[in-house]
């Protein structure tokens, strides 16, 4: 009796204990008897009788007359035999009321030496009220959907308004518990427990928080380790689910694998890199414009050569100016596809000023944009180096074209200069013969003989200029002055031809101020002298002989041959110095043109000048200045 | 046989003489001009049966010369024959072209000359 009371009191001490708690405890054995449940569980679950009646009844009959009170009744009984059978401690688990609320659920199967005694059930009320659905009915309403959803494979999730997960699917987290865990969990808090690194899944803060304020669409990529270890890539997209009142209440999210995508992308970026190298190798500049005439590439050798840095806008014409009529021309017809194709040349100022000449092509490009314009690529090369060697070449042409008719018109002249003196030979024999043959006057035939040796002695000097000038062509005539007294050298030359000439008359010499040794070269000099004189003579036939002066001053000598004779009409003056050419008024006067040609030469090798002074049937004066 | 007329137009003095002086050791009459212009100036009175002309002459030339005449319509049936130093190709068919009967080259023999003058005055 003594050990019943005890019992009792201890008993009542412990129900005095259980009942001050505010969650609902509940005890029952192993067979499902109540043992014990306290005040604050029947009020929880609106029982309407008190403690000590429900103790000692069937637990399996109060869980089902409690059950309508959850939202999910069938579930409620179903999880209770669940937990039962699994007999693993539980924590804080949810389950849902009809009326809204939400409880917390603790489960605990106590054992004593090894004995399961009973089942400890704890319950006390969530300080939050949510409205979501429990993950509890979805493993319930295991629906043709919601295997297919567990069964994409896509990730899919879903979050509510505070960013906590309400659904993940099993592609997402194919591991069950941790499925189970990260109900109610913000990715973050989620994370905490589970580290990235072997997660697949995380969402990135910005987008969502953009998509939960905004209402709007978001995306974001995502590089992670498959549970392979393999790199992937992942592109999530987050959807609003908005209310009638336009209130972001969900987040719908889904992840594909963009890894092969990734991959291409980097192929093809490998071979845009390949072929970008291979295009800024080449010295071609290499450009491709858009219809709008904006450049939509432009190789390095553009930047090199053409690029004008002060102008950063990416239309050609800052850089090819409008001026260059032919190149817009050309771009244009191909950009409207009336050719495929066309080319010139173009000059082009590219860096430092320097301006250089291009060989360009104009292509018809590939792609076209959402206007329906085309595109273009123009290749040009630099063929400034070309284009100089062509002028050159051109020059060289035209130099030797001119060459070819100066050395026609050479030969030309030696013809006719040997050949008319030849002419008048070979006709006075003729006649010679015809005239002995007839009888006539011996005096008449002797005009004729004359005739012959003076067109010799015609050719002859002609022969001697010729080889004088090819001579100095040569450059085999070396100007080599030594200091000889000049009026000895004259006096030579005036003993030896012209006293007298051979027609009697004798020149006469007039020399003024006092001699001055100074070199000169003696066979230039001499033909200057023997020309000019010859001449004075040739042209002055029946008139007072002609005279040679020489005029000593402080820097320079000068001496002039003067004649009477035919004189230089004005015009001829100027020409007579330059080739072939003779005064109009020599008529009869044999002479082949070429002299005086030699003598200018010779007169400017000593650094002097020549002057000439005439008038027509007076005289000539030629002046000869030389410096010392 | 009446004595047929040449007009000799030579620049050169001494060679014109020679050829007059030939022509009249074998029978023509000559008519002598020292250029183109003393020439046309002689046509303007008088008509030569043939003209015998040098080509390279002063500043009218054989084939201006030649031309001048053939423009005038009571010279143009007048026949030339051209004395000419040049023996290139181009200058002899210039000369056919020109209108020329017949040319000889400098030097010549007087027979030779002869022989042209009366093939072309046969013509």
């Amino acid at each position: 009796m003594d050990n019943n009371s005890t019992y009792n009191q201890e008993r009542n001490k412990l129900k005095l204990v259980l009942n001050s708690f505010t969650d609902a405890i509940l005890f029952e054995s192993k067979e499902r008897i109540i043992e014990f449940v306290n005040d604050s569980f029947c009020n929880l679950f609106k029982i309407k009788f008190s403690p000590e009646a429900v103790t000692g009844t069937n637990s399996e009959e109060g869980v089902i007359a409690s059950s309508f009170q959850f939202k999910n009744p069938s579930r409620f009984i179903y999880r209770i035999e669940e937990i039962l059978e699994e007999r693993i401690p539980i924590k804080s688990e949810e389950v849902l009321l009809r009326d809204g609320r939400v409880l917390l659920r603790d489960y605990s199967p106590i054992s004593f030496e090894n004995e399961l005694l009973g089942h400890l059930w704890i319950y006390r009320e969530s300080k939050q009220i949510l409205d979501v659905p429990s993950k509890v009915e979805y493993s319930i309403n295991e629906s043709l959907f919601e295997s297919i959803v567990n069964n994409i494979p896509v990730d899919i999730f879903v979050l509510n308004a505070q960013k906590q997960y309400i659904f993940v699917n099993k592609h997402c987290l194919p591991d069950e518990r941790k499925r189970k865990f990260i109900i109610g969990k913000t990715d973050s808090e989620y994370r905490r427990f589970y580290s990235v690194r072997h997660e697949r899944n995380f969402i990135e803060e910005e987008a969502l928080d953009e998509t939960i304020n905004q209402a709007v669409l978001s995306h974001f990529e995502t590089k992670s380790n498959d549970l392979s270890g393999m790199e992937c890539y992942k592109r999530t997209t987050l959807y609003p689910v908005v209310t009638e009142q336009g209130v972001v209440e969900k987040v719908l999210g889904f992840s594909i694998d963009i890894s092969n995508e990734k991959e291409a992308e980097s192929k093809l970026n490998t071979i845009i890199e390949q072929y970008t190298h291979a295009l800024n190798c080449i010295n071609d500049v290499v450009l491709i414009a858009n219809g709008d005439l904006e450049l939509d590439f432009l190789n390095n050798a553009f930047h090199n050569q053409l690029f004008d840095a002060s102008s950063d806008e990416g239309k050609i014409y800052k850089h090819i100016p409008f001026q260059k009529y032919d190149f817009y021309k050309h771009l244009f017809s191909v950009l409207s596809g009336d050719v495929n194709n066309a080319g010139g040349r173009i000059n082009l100022k590219g860096e430092n000023d320097v301006a250089s000449w291009y060989r360009y092509n104009i292509h018809k490009g590939i792609l076209t944009n959402e206007n329906k314009q085309g595109s273009i690529v123009a290749v040009l090369n630099d063929i400034t180096k070309e284009v100089s060697l062509e002028e050159n070449l051109l020059e060289v042409v035209k130099r030797e074209k001119e060459l070819n008719e100066l050395k026609s018109a050479f030969v030309n002249m030696v013809s006719h200069e040997m050949r008319t003196p030849l002419a008048i030979i070979s006709s006075s024999a003729e006649i010679i013969q015809m005239m002995l043959a007839s009888g006539k006057p011996k005096e008449e035939i002797e005009n004729y003989a004359n005739n012959i040796l003076s067109e010799v002695e015609r050719m002859t000097t002609f022969m001697n200029d010729i080889l004088m000038i090819s001579k100095i062509e040569a450059g085999k005539i070396e100007f080599k002055p030594e200091p000889v007294s000049l009026i000895s050298f004259v006096n030579e030359i005036m003993q030896k031809a012209y006293l007298p000439w051979k027609d009697n008359r004798n020149l006469s010499l007039l020399v003024k101020g006092t001699e001055r040794i100074f070199p000169f070269d003696v066979k230039m000099l001499r033909h200057i002298l023997q020309n000019l004189i010859d001449n004075s003579f040739k042209y002055s036939p029946n008139k007072p002989s002609p005279q040679l002066r020489l005029r000593y001053s402080n820097s320079y000598i000068t001496f002039s041959v003067i004649d009477s004779g035919i004189g230089i009409h004005p015009d001829d003056i100027q020409k007579l110095f330059s080739s072939f050419s003779r005064g109009r008024n020599v008529g009869s006067i044999s002479g082949s043109g070429i002299g005086l040609v030699v003598v200018k030469y010779f007169v400017d090798q000593h650094n002097g000048s020549i002057r000439i002074k005439s008038k027509l049937n007076v005289g000539t004066i030629f002046s000869v200045k030389i410096p010392f | 046989m009446e004595k047929k007329t040449i007009l000799v137009v030579e620049d050169e003095h001494l060679l014109l003489h020679n050829i007059v002086s030939i022509l009249d050791l074998f029978g023509f009459n000559t008519l002598q001009a020292a250029n183109a212009t003393d020439a046309l100036a002689i046509l303007e009175t008088k008509k030569p049966d043939l003209i015998l002309s040098d080509v390279m002459m002063g500043e009218i030339d054989g084939f201006q010369f030649i031309k001048m005449v053939k423009e005038n319509p009571s010279l143009i049936n007048i026949p030339f024959i051209f004395l000419t130093a040049l023996a290139d190709v181009i200058d002899r068919n210039k000369g056919m072209v020109g209108g020329a009967e017949a040319y000889v080259t400098k030097p010549f023999s007087g027979k030779e000359l002869v022989k042209t003058i009366n093939q072309v005055l046969q013509k």
